[in-house]
């Protein structure tokens, strides 16, 4: 993981910011579950608790008396819970709308009760991206448990989190050594020796042909290269194949003679990565006209791409594949509008962010599977119940996903256009099968690593 | 063949870049005799203000390049000229390079500040869409008009030099500065004229640059480390040469990029692909072996004396007692996160201790302390996975031999010419060598980082294991006191009055039939074990160290503050590993990440007033009173030591603590004042100095003359 280091001149090059946004966003995971499987085992509907759009029994006073508790940060009258972000690092605002959603969650539940009558109190916990070990150390002494957040170098997190047993429900894993460790439930993460290859299935009736040359461009970073290479591993699987293949270094100075050896040689362009004009421009200045352009994985699903393409010209159509629902079609989805309404209330510039939904998926779960352990409020009792969902699907925002399983990547996805105007869900390419998602299980294809 | 010439056009247009920056480069260093570290940062600077006027603002485009070249330009040159380049003037080749580094490092920082780099900012090119095409080969009109603007620069350069008044007037001044001011020609005019004109050179770069690189203040600020090898091939002299050198290495770059860089099945490919990103300063590097050796020259009269006395036995064992007691002391007040964070500390203060021996004593500039301290943290992962001490002792042994290799290279340098051969070195490390994938050589396979999941573990000794983080900060504090009291030691050695009469003159140490060379080596080999032992301390304080915790920039960083404190003592080590390592500034203003590192430009942009840093400068002179006035000094350490049990036992909050130790800390040098014994009167300093503040044989030796010296010298 490369990255650059605070309280200097933050090296704010392109891996950084693609490295922000590669552990974030775009859940995978879970088992193949038949459509319509809303209500999971845990939720009871006790009385006095709220539901939240379509997630029942989220927030509320419970019976009257709150259930007894030794933990950590748990008074008799309040919940304190930490939000690991890196909104004042190297990256100014990095993480920062985990913290936003926190606080809209947080005032909601307690305007509906509570966890059983306790209040959730919101400690952000600002790692300035290399610090955030040090602030897991302060949350051990303070809160209950770790909610919604996450940090790109969060290997270093491990060790300090289980000093102290701490319990985690992230918005997002980095890395690997995060991903295994225990006491987490992740309502959204990526397996890694399973590949959805949904999106080039989608297109191809479309572009069959062309992604019979496909180009790749990918960036040399080892943890963006931990996602991309079981992606092109794949490729062959999808009946794509790779003609030419560009590892963009840390530092590009001059796109086009990454551009170049792909005209004439490719046909189709997969680039999962952070949309920068300078690709774009390059590919005019040299005349490269790709039939097709995609980003199978969903990391470039952000405004940043929306302004990249309008400053700079491309007519090859481009599509994203991602696996939360399309925030522009969150008029469809009762929870996910509630989500969106209850964030912009407090933070009116919200934009299109693939880091909301994973944030409110973590928090429902917490707080779902909190106000569930209705005898003793233990983070032991929250983990066992968040990790006994075997479809979460956080109201419809996110494809069902097993929780008790890391390892498994969802089958299901769904396919945005990109065009200077902003983002389209694609509901013909994308056939749903569920919600606005396609769950066909022959979209996922296993790697041999 | 299309591609060749696709290259070729895109290589072109690369090198007309670095031209337009090395030219500007050359052209004041020639003329003023200072190199400027920051013209990157300059760069950075014309291309955001040109996004500012383009885009945001929305001018007319050849509005906003008119403004950045005819007003923004040369306002910057002439600001930077007055306000502080001609301050430098009688400073140290070391002082300056310092300033100027200080100028990129903070000036990073300000654009950072000024446009938030979470922002995505694009400029679209000159005649965009507009593309010449010659037999299925496409040049855009933007690479034409670049290639052409770099053209023109040179020549309309030449002529300048050549053809005018103010050209003759320029190169009269490089030649001998002496006499082209006794012919007329004022220095200080020539200097803002070629500061104007290097910085609009500078502003250039950036709008040509700016729509093909993206706008990223740091990678533009580094890009251009790549126009320093154009310059250093055109030996700093010769603006034809550099323009070949900036040719030389635009068309490389691009052909290594398109044939090595996109070709990733070719084998070892994965190793080279680094390297390609990294290949001007290897050319930088090898470009440095080729010059002609720098003559032994005899010192320049410095305006100021840039060195200070050998530290005493007992006040280095004093010194060294006192950071343990201290850190031990400190521990309690400290919050467990706080504590875990400052564990960086030690390791931060012991990189910058190794450059006590290198910079302060031999007068030798490294800018690559944290490139060593990263080897030292992957040995001593390497070598001790399990947290034996041995590990440290490895991380020592190879840094040395690292820091001894490193100095053979660049053994003829000195100087600059050694500043830019460490910065390449560190450059190299930082963007190819720290993130090779596993390679094997003579059947051991290595993985330096292990992709960025290199675990150091924390060290045990003697049945004591140092793997909470109360145990390692005193742990690393001792370690820090350790190598204090080794170099102090060194500075009472023979080989430390080597080293210093090394700084002093090299000339007169060669005249005595000392050989430098072996000097030299040796103190690098002393600095790279201290600095690996640093990184080592440093890998297990963070325990998952990542490349990036030792990059090219934090070095910068680590050094500026370093310098700014003052070369000579480990307490200005101690002081740079705490600004550096600790949160405190970040924690106070967390909505100015950037505050650190701006102050730490400015701080050493300020140091071309008194290059000798803030501890020489200002804190010992204030302090030495106090140290021998025993009555205040032991009230001092009573009321210290009251505050300090109160808040250990909690009678009083931290933040009283801070107040309280403030205070003592701000009025104990002038109660001491007042007390001292050995205060002269008035009278008896009136009658010393006749007014002077020094004996006049003294003066611009130990202080700088002030106004009314200057004014008694002249009634005089």
């Amino acid at each position: 993981v490369r990255s650059s280091f605070p309280y200097r001149v933050a090296a704010v090059t392109i891996p950084l910011v693609a490295l922000a946004a590669c552990g974030r966003g775009t859940p995978h995971a879970a088992a193949p579950t038949p459509a319509g499987t809303e209500a999971s085992p845990t939720t009871t509907s006790a009385a006095g608790v709220t539901d939240f759009g379509d997630v029942k029994s989220v927030c509320g006073p419970g019976s009257g008396t709150a259930p007894s508790s030794s933990a950590r940060g748990v008074s008799s009258s309040e919940i304190h819970v930490g939000v690991v972000n890196d909104a004042t690092g190297p990256v100014p605002g990095l993480g920062a709308v985990y913290v936003d959603v926190a606080k809209a969650f947080a005032q909601w539940c307690n305007a509906a009760g509570g966890i059983n009558g306790r209040k959730i109190v919101i400690t952000s916990r600002d790692g300035k991206f290399v610090e955030a070990a040090a602030r897991v150390v302060d949350a051990c002494q303070q809160d209950f448990m770790l909610v919604g957040g996450g940090t790109p170098l969060d290997a270093g997190t491990v060790s300090a989190r289980a000093a102290c047993g701490m319990a985690a429900i992230p918005a997002y894993v980095a890395s690997t050594e995060n991903r295994k460790s225990p006491r987490q439930a992740l309502p959204t993460r990526a397996g890694n020796t399973q590949v959805n290859v949904f999106a080039l299935r989608a297109l191809a009736a479309q572009f069959g042909g062309a992604f019979k040359q496909t180009g790749v461009i990918a960036i040399d970073n080892p943890s963006l290269l931990s996602v991309s290479d079981p992606l092109r591993k794949a490729l062959p699987q999808a009946g794509a194949t790779e003609v030419s293949y560009q590892k963009l270094p840390n530092t590009v100075t001059n796109f086009r003679t990454y551009v170049q050896p792909l005209k004439g040689k490719t046909q189709a362009l997969i680039a999962p990565l952070a949309p920068s004009a300078g690709i774009f421009q390059a590919m005019s200045d040299v005349g490269y006209q790709p039939q097709v352009i995609l980003d199978p994985l969903g990391y470039t699903y952000a405004q940043s791409l929306i302004d990249a393409l309008k400053s700079a010209p491309v007519r090859s159509p481009y599509y994203v594949s991602v696996s939360v629902f399309p925030l522009e079609i969150a008029d469809q989805n009762p929870t996910l509008k509630k989500a969106l309404e209850l964030t912009r209330a407090l933070h009116s510039k919200v934009p299109i962010d693939a880091n909301i939904i994973p944030a409110w998926s973590a928090w429902l779960l917490f707080a779902q599977s909190a106000t569930a352990c209705s005898q003793e409020l233990s983070s032991d009792c929250v983990i066992n119940k968040a990790i006994a969902e075997k479809a979460w699907t956080a109201g419809g925002m996110q494809p069902p996903t097993d929780l008790s399983d890391v390892e498994v990547t969802s089958p299901c996805r769904l396919l945005l256009s990109a065009t200077p105007k902003g983002f389209t869900y694609e509901r013909q390419l994308t056939k749903p099968t569920d919600g606005p998602f396609n769950c066909d299980p022959e979209n996922v294809v296993k790697t041999d690593s | 063949v299309t591609e060749f010439i696709g290259f070729t056009i895109s290589g072109l247009v690369t090198a007309s870049i670095f031209a337009v920056v090395a030219c500007g480069l050359t052209l004041t260093y020639d003329t003023t005799g200072i190199f400027n570290w920051a013209q990157g940062a300059l760069v950075a600077v014309g291309a955001f203000t040109y996004w500012q006027l383009d885009v945001a603002w929305g001018w007319p485009r050849y509005l906003a390049i008119a403004t950045c070249l005819v007003l923004v330009g040369p306002v910057i040159g002439l600001v930077l000229e007055r306000s502080i380049m001609f301050r430098l003037e009688g400073t140290s080749e070391a002082t300056k390079m310092v300033v100027t580094l200080a100028l990129l490092v903070g000036t990073l920082a300000g654009i950072n500040w000024l446009w938030d780099p979470t922002q995505y900012r694009a400029v679209t090119p000159l005649a965009a869409g507009h593309v010449l095409t010659i037999s299925s080969q496409r040049v855009p009109y933007n690479d034409i008009i670049v290639i052409s603007t770099a053209t023109v620069v040179a020549l309309a350069l030449r002529a300048l030099l050549f053809r005018t008044r103010v050209g003759v007037e320029m190169r009269a001044t490089v030649d001998d500065r002496t006499l082209a001011t006794l012919n007329g020609i004022s220095p200080v005019r020539t200097a803002s004229r070629s500061w104007a004109v290097s910085s609009t050179l500078a502003v250039l770069a950036g709008v040509l640059i700016a729509p093909r690189a993206g706008l990223s203040a740091a990678s533009l600020g580094l890009l251009i480390v790549n126009a320093y090898a154009a310059a250093v091939i055109g030996r700093l002299r010769s603006l034809p040469l550099t323009f070949v050198g900036a040719l030389l290495l635009g068309l490389l770059t691009d052909y290594s990029q398109g044939y090595v860089g996109s070709n990733p099945h070719l084998p070892g490919s994965q190793y080279v692909l680094g390297l390609v990103s990294v290949l001007p300063v290897i050319v930088l590097f090898i470009a440095l072996q080729f010059l002609p050796q720098a003559r032994l020259r005899g010192t320049r009269p410095l305006r100021i004396k840039e060195s200070s006395n050998a530290p005493k036995r007992a006040g280095a064992i004093a010194f060294s007692a006192g950071i343990v007691a201290l850190a031990v002391a400190v521990v309690p007040l400290l919050s467990p996160g706080d504590l875990n964070s400052a564990t960086k500390v030690w390791g931060f203060a012991l990189v910058a201790l190794s450059l006590v021996p290198l910079v302060g004593y031999a007068g030798r500039l490294s800018v690559s302390p944290l490139a060593l301290a990263g080897i030292g943290a992957v040995t001593a992962a390497h070598a001790a996975p399990q947290g034996s001490l041995m590990g440290l002792l490895a991380a020592a042994v190879v840094t040395a031999v690292v820091g001894v290799l490193v100095s053979l290279t660049a053994i003829r340098l000195s100087g600059l010419y050694l500043a830019l051969a460490t910065a390449a070195f560190a450059v190299m490390m930082d963007g190819w060598v720290f993130g090779l994938p596993p390679f094997t050589v003579f059947g051991h396979t290595f993985d330096l980082f292990q992709g960025g999941t290199l675990t150091v573990t924390r060290f045990h000794a003697l049945g004591i294991s140092t793997s909470g983080d109360h145990a390692f900060f005193v742990f690393g504090a001792l370690v820090f006191a350790l190598a204090g009291l080794a170099i102090a030691a060194v500075r009472r050695s023979d080989f430390g009055l080597r080293l210093i009469a090394l700084k002093d003159s090299p000339v007169g140490y060669a005249t005595l039939g000392l050989n430098q060379r072996r000097a030299t080596a040796a103190v690098f080999g002393l600095s790279g074990a201290i600095a690996g032992i640093g990184g080592a301390v440093l890998g297990a304080a963070v325990q998952k160290p990542s490349p990036s915790v030792f990059s090219f920039f934090g070095g910068l960083s680590l050094l500026l503050m370093f310098v700014i404190l003052g070369v000579n003592s480990a307490g200005a080590a101690l002081g740079a590993g705490l600004v550096v390592g600790a949160p405190a500034l970040t924690n106070l203003f967390p909505s100015l990440s950037q505050l650190n590192a701006t102050l730490i430009g400015l701080a050493g942009i300020g140091l071309g007033q008194d290059p000798r840093g803030i501890i020489e400068a200002i804190v010992r002179p204030r302090w030495e009173p106090v140290l021998r006035t025993r009555r205040v000094l032991l009230g001092g350490a009573i009321t210290s030591a009251a505050a300090y049990l109160l808040t250990v036992t909690g009678v009083i909050g931290n933040y009283t603590f801070v107040f309280v130790m403030g205070g003592v800390l701000v009025f104990l040098p002038s109660v001491a004042h007042a007390f001292d014994s050995e205060r002269p009167t008035r009278k008896e300093r009136d009658a010393a100095s006749d007014g002077l503040s020094a004996p006049p044989e003294m003066l611009g030796l130990h202080a700088r003359a002030t106004q009314r010296d200057l004014e008694v010298l002249r009634g005089a």
